[in-house]
Order: structure tokens, then sequence, then C-alpha cells
């Protein structure tokens, strides 16, 4: 009995994390690969996500007219992700770059939740170079 | 309902003792995974009153952030606007559900018993003027007449909330469940702002979308700390 109420103390003891998502993202010649590092005990719903609820991890980016998306992978399966996962999104350039970089924002819209609590839809810029020798359309 | 009390880390005591009302909020949505436990929580304060020196006058506010696969049908933007008002008084990073405020002036997630009784003992140690409440069903309104004495230049809000609701969730973290909500607020009113040394306000409220089975809950909010001077209730 004793036990059980130190661990109910000692279990919440802690602040809330409200930000329990760290971002990266990296250019590939055919993918970008977003990095979310996922505070332990929290969650991601999935790109893929198939039932109904929180919000799937959406992803767009904002230079539309220079990049085309495809349809993001996870490296981890089911309608969460958790701990250190890797999302793969192929793209295709619409038009030839010019001889200088292009600088692309990866827009990426989510919520998450922990066994204690769930937070609200949040959206984060990620900013990435592409350069002239990736692919074009 | 124990297992809710042990969280509490309570004892239950029968002692009469005058108990200073405390304003608990509750914040959640019926469309979050992780909020049923603080309902059950929300329902057991309510319900035990186990702290024998408060009077723990409860509100379950629906916000609409989680409506996203189905309408949670108690959430309003008010409600979650509220919420976005404590975390920038309270100066929190951001906002969540399940989450408790303390009489405006504490939070903590909304399942966290020994932290909500911290909490709400830490409020008490604040001092309350008595606040008087009537209301009554007359002509299809709510007839409320709220008054007490010295507390000058702050916010007075009614809520009216169903005593106890339920939903058989169809869609989303919670489908397949029935949950049960206590003191849920359909709406909420500013009544006037208390000047001078006695604030005594009769006001016809509009009857919510409730046949039966509902409260009414008066409080006086300083809207630059968002702490919370006096609170009192009827019940109908």
């Amino acid at each position: 009995m004793r036990l059980s109420l130190i661990f109910a103390a000692t279990l919440y003891a802690f602040a809330p994390n409200l930000n329990p998502i760290a971002w990266s993202l990296r250019v590939e010649p055919t993918h970008f690969k977003l990095h979310a590092s996922i505070a332990q005990d929290y969650k991601l719903f999935s790109p893929t996500k198939s039932t109904p609820g929180p919000i799937p991890l959406q992803i767009r980016v904002l230079e539309a007219a220079w990049v085309k998306l495809g349809k993001p992978v996870a490296t981890q399966t089911g309608d969460t992700l958790t701990g250190e996962t890797e999302i793969a999104i192929p793209y295709r350039l619409r038009r030839k770059l010019g001889p200088d970089p292009l600088t692309i924002h990866i827009e990426v819209r989510y919520q998450s939740c922990s066994d204690q609590i769930c937070l609200p839809p949040t959206t984060r810029t990620l900013e990435a170079k592409l350069l002239p020798a990736n692919p074009v359309l | 309902m124990k297992f809710l009390l042990l969280m509490l880390g309570l004892c239950l005591c029968s002692q009469a003792q005058p108990r200073t009302p405390i304003l608990v909020e509750l914040f959640t949505a019926e469309g979050c995974g992780a909020c049923p436990p603080a309902d059950e929580l929300i329902t057991a304060i309510d319900q035990i009153q186990p702290i024998p020196t408060a009077n723990l006058i409860v509100l379950s506010e629906h916000v609409t952030y989680w409506d996203t696969s189905s309408r949670d049908r108690f959430a309003s933007t008010a409600l979650t606007n509220r919420q976005l008002g404590y975390a920038k008084l309270l100066k929190i990073e951001g906002v969540y559900t399940p989450q408790l405020i303390i009489d405006g002036q504490y939070e903590c997630t909304g399942g966290n018993g020994p932290e909500a009784k911290r909490l709400i003992l830490e409020a008490l140690k604040q001092p309350k003027p008595q606040m008087e409440i009537t209301a009554n069903r007359i002509n299809g309104k709510i007839k409320t007449n709220v008054s007490f004495f010295g507390l000058s230049g702050a916010t007075v809000l009614v809520a009216i909330a169903e005593n106890l609701a339920e939903t058989k969730v169809s869609k989303g973290e919670n489908a397949g469940k029935t949950l049960k909500h206590t003191a849920v607020v359909r709406a909420l009113h500013t009544i006037g702002t208390a000047e001078g040394l006695r604030f005594d306000t009769t006001v016809d409220l509009p009857m919510p979308p409730i046949v039966d089975n509902f409260r009414v809950v008066a409080f006086v909010q300083d809207s630059k700390t968002g702490r919370i001077l006096a609170v009192a209730q009827s019940k109908l």
C-alpha cells in the first residue's frame, strides 16, 4: 500500500513536457529524410495512420512550385511513432534549378500524446537547401 | 474510486470544519486519449470532497483542439480561449489536455492526484470572502443572484454546468468508451465587474440545452492575474 502511494506520487512528480518532439531534416538525392526525436513516454501519430482521431503527421513543402513530394514512409510501422524515428519523403523537382542552391521549407503538422497528456495540433517549419545536382522531374 | 483516493493520498476525516471554496477547473476533451482518468478524478473530487477544509467546486471545460475526427458536443472556442488565457497568465509554454487549474493560480496535469492535492492545500492558504449565490429556473431562464463584499475591480462570471453527462464515443482515441463527465460547462457568462464595497446583481441567464441536472457556479476572477478571488455554486 505504502509503495503504491510512493509510486503514484513519484510517477507524476514532473512538469509535463509541452515540446516533446525535436525535428531535423536532411536532403538526399531522391528523398528528404525527416528525423523525429520523440521524448520518452510520448507518441506521434504516424502519417499513415488509418484510424480516425488525432491528426496524423502531415507534411508539405512551402515551395510547391519547385518541389513535388511523394508519399512519406516511416521506418516504424503502426499508427503511432515513438523514440527515434525517420520518415522518408520522396521528391522530384518540377523545374531545373539555377546555379545557386534553392532554400526550401518543409512544414510538419502533428499531434502527440503521452499517457498523461495530449497536445494540440502543432506546426513546425524546417529548412533545407537543394543543390543544382538534385533530380529534375 | 478507491484508486483515485489513493492517488489523491487523502484521508477521509469526519470532523466538521469550515470549508474554504476552491475552484478546480479541468480542461479536457472527449477526443483526448489521456483524459478519461482526469474526468474520473474530477468526479471523485466533486462527489467525495476529500479535503476537510475545502469546498471543492469543480468545472469540466471541454476544448476544441481535439475535434479532428468527431466533434466533442461540450467543446467551445470560448473554453479553448479561456485555457489559452491561463497559459499566458501562468506563463506556461502551451496548452494541453487534461489540465487542472486550481483557483486560477496553479496548474498540473489532470490525472495528477498528489499534485492536485498539494496545489489545493496551497490555494487554501489564501483567504476568500464569502460569496452568496441563488439560482432559480423561471420562465425558461435561470434567474441568478450573486453578492459579495470587498472585491473591487475584478470580473464576475457565471458558469452553467451539467452535473453529470455521458457520451458513448464512436471515433478517435476513446472510441468504444463511455465517458462520464462532471460539471460540464455549457455556458459561461460575464455578468459584471466588482466595484465599490458590495456587489449584488441579479441576471436572467438563457437556459442551456439541458432539461435538468445542472449547477450554476459564480466566481470572481482577477483578470490581470487569473486568480479566483471568490467562488460559490448552486445546484438546481
